[in-house]
């Protein structure tokens, strides 16, 4: 009984938990407060907005788990959109050699990131500010500032339905799902919650720290080329305003999901709720006809509230 | 020793990355174009990062563009036995620049006759940074062009807008103007709160002047922005007692976001009756609304004649877009130079506004033939 109780506990008192309690009462609010909130046709459209954050956000998890951060991920979505339309429409190649060069460009951008990060001991900040704005800028030299309409099977990844279920939050549901088993059902992933806890211990026991981190802003960049696909998909079309702002989004989305920004604590899954409340938020601002100008205002309270009941909870841990 | 060397290398190629995309940490050099090739007096730039001319000109659009320009204002014969010599700075990242550019072009292939014997280079800076635009005009004044157009990023180029007329280098804004007053000669470009206007009025219209409509704007930030996004509630909230503005949102210029909005404002307000989207990524809204089947019900009024847009007003899903002459707006300020250079006399001063049509399903054919 007593172990049940302790169990309970260990449940209620994760961030996570409260977090899901305040998305519980977000979506009854909600449901209340608004008769479409709750129709299949709104749900789908709140979830495909969610995707665009939802898949990167398992990637930035991790990188924030280790105690780095990745703040090139939208610049990677952009380019990676206008490269996936310019090879189908320029490059006439197929969909299943578009998809190859997209995703393994994502993998060259996060190994670069990785390699400064690690064999250079950059900050991780400074880093992928720097590869952003790079990015950014191929992305204009490839685009001319020109949108790049395509016609492509690859398209369906982002306009795409099965059933009425778009793909884009099917594949987003997989992310979520792989991501969490292998952060916390691998030795890989539980190695780098050490890592994010202590790197000098955990070098000294025997784990590849280098290694870990570039893989983690490796999976990052990928998991952002697959979004900049869904991204161009949704519209066949694709343009270097793409993937802006992203990072602070999924940021946000991360640490309201209850990843401790200095590293070591929190769940890949907590993301995708705290993706949910900002998807959510950002919904019932439209719906409920209130002016956007509070918009901006209430996501940034959320945010402060979700750090400080981490902090909270960490100082009552440590008394 | 061998990894040291390879981090120094490493930390260079980033180093010079961070420069090469940076916000104007180099000033601009403009480098100079085929026209000018024969003036050996020209300088090779050294620190074009920020800044390229384009050279295609001459050969492109003289041939259609030379024997039947459509200025706005008429270039006058140069009789001075002077050859000048303006500088034109632009940007390129949307579409709309591109337009604007043709106009530059049509410009820069026509004065480069020998009547006119002007010559033009286009300095097109990578982004709407008014640092390097501060800079690059700095630039164009030592290299003593005789007038300079350029557009009115903002603020941060007065100084340097300044500095030019007073060196006696006529000054031609065009697209935005900046805020604070400068001593440019003209500015050349949409009012853009009375294309607010226009805007509301094309929506009014097409519902029957009842209903719901959305608003969908880029930037709250961006003064250009705001000022339709005010002509279009102004006139609304004056003008057209039943029409319910049911909400406002901000899509950053994305299209991805304007098709999520519009979903929800759809969601939200089953009976709406139109959208107007202030700035970019309007083809966003119309995906949406083709997606949902609505476009018998939902109106989408927009502003500009990109390819995107302009091939759903051909699909009849957009319903009317405001144009802004963006062809006039690269070529007219430079024949107003021009002919301040060549006549000793300014044209227009203060605002010059262009021309407002509004492209409708029933007239894009006529202007835009495929």
């Amino acid at each position: 009984m007593k172990d049940r109780v302790g169990k309970l506990k260990a449940v209620t008192g994760r961030t996570e938990f409260s977090v899901f309690l305040g998305l519980l009462l977000l979506t009854v609010a909600m449901s209340i407060a608004s008769p479409f909130f709750l129709k299949t046709s709104n749900i789908f459209n709140v979830l495909s907005q969610i995707s665009r954050y939802g898949i990167i956000s398992v990637g930035m998890a991790l990188v924030i788990i280790t105690g780095g951060i990745d703040l090139s991920v939208g610049y990677v979505v952009g380019l990676c959109a206008c490269v996936a339309a310019w090879l189908t429409s320029q490059a006439h190649l197929p969909w299943p050699a578009v998809l190859l060069l997209v995703l393994l460009l994502g993998t060259v951008i996060g190994t670069v990131n990785g390699l400064l990060v690690t064999k250079m001991k950059l900050v991780p900040f400074i880093v992928t500010l720097a590869t952003g704005k790079i990015l950014s800028g191929c992305t204009l030299l490839l685009t001319k500032g020109m949108p790049i309409s395509f016609e492509s099977s690859l398209a369906w990844l982002g306009s795409g339905y099965i059933g009425p279920i778009p793909v884009c939050v099917i594949i987003m549901f997989l992310v979520i799902i792989g991501g969490s088993v292998f952060a916390q059902c691998t030795l890989t992933g539980r190695n780098i919650y050490a890592v994010g806890n202590n790197e000098r211990t955990a070098e000294l026991s025997g784990i590849k720290v280098k290694k870990l981190k570039c893989s983690v802003y490796i999976i990052t960049s990928l998991l952002s080329a697959l979004c900049g696909i869904i991204v161009a998909g949704n519209l066949y079309s694709s343009d270097a305003s793409l993937g802006i702002g992203y990072e602070t989004d999924i940021i946000a989305a991360v640490v309201i999901g209850g990843v401790s920004m200095s590293g070591g604590e929190g769940t890949v899954w907590g993301s995708l709720i705290g993706a949910a409340i900002m998807g959510i938020l950002k919904n019932a601002f439209v719906l409920l006809n209130i002016s956007s100008y509070w918009q901006s205002v209430v996501i940034g309270i959320v945010i402060i509230v979700a750090v400080a009941l981490d902090v909270l909870r960490v100082n009552k841990k440590e008394k | 020793m061998k990894k040291r060397l390879l981090n120094v290398i490493l930390a260079a190629v980033l180093a010079f990355g961070l420069v090469g995309c940076g916000s104007g940490s180099s000033p601009a050099a403009a480098e100079p174009s085929k026209d000018t090739a024969e003036e050996s007096t020209e300088e090779p730039s050294e620190e074009a990062a920020d800044v390229s001319t384009q050279e295609e000109a001459a050969d492109t659009d003289a041939g259609e563009t030379a024997d039947a320009p459509k200025f706005n204002y008429e270039p006058k014969k140069n009789d001075t036995g002077n050859e000048f010599r303006i500088a034109a700075l632009t940007v390129q990242n949307n579409p709309f620049w591109v337009d604007v550019t043709k106009g530059i072009e049509a410009a820069q292939a026509f004065l480069a006759g020998g009547d006119y014997n002007t010559t033009v280079d286009l300095i097109t800076v990578d982004d709407f940074d008014g640092q390097v635009f501060a800079e690059t005009i700095d630039t164009c004044i030592v290299k003593g062009y005789d007038a300079i157009t350029t557009v009115g990023v903002s603020d941060a180029i007065v100084p340097a807008i300044n500095k030019a007329t007073q060196a006696g280098i006529p000054v031609y804004v065009f697209n935005s103007d900046t805020e604070k007053e400068s001593d440019r000669v003209a500015f050349v470009g949409q009012d853009l709160y009375a294309a607010g206007g226009v805007a509301a009025d094309t929506a009014a219209a097409l519902i029957g002047e009842k209903g719901k409509v959305g608003i969908i704007t880029g930037l709250y930030s961006v003064n250009a922005h705001e000022l339709r996004r005010h002509g279009i509630e102004d006139t609304i909230n004056e003008k057209y007692p039943d029409i319910e503005i049911v909400g406002t949102t901000e899509n950053h210029d994305s299209a991805d976001e304007a098709y999520t909005q519009t979903k929800d404002f759809i969601t939200g307000n089953p009976d709406l009756s139109a959208i107007l989207v202030t700035a970019g990524g309007p083809h966003g809204a119309a995906k949406a609304i083709e997606e949902l089947g609505v476009q018998d019900q939902v109106k989408l009024v927009c502003f500009d004649t990109t390819t995107e847009i302009v091939s759903y007003v051909k699909k009849g899903i957009i319903n009317g877009t405001v144009s802004q002459d963006p062809f006039g707006q690269g070529a007219d300020p430079i024949i107003l130079a021009y002919n301040q250079l060549v006549t000793g006399e300014t044209e227009v001063t203060g605002n010059a506004f262009t021309k407002m049509d509004v492209i409708t399903p029933d007239n894009v054919n006529e202007l835009f033939p495929e």
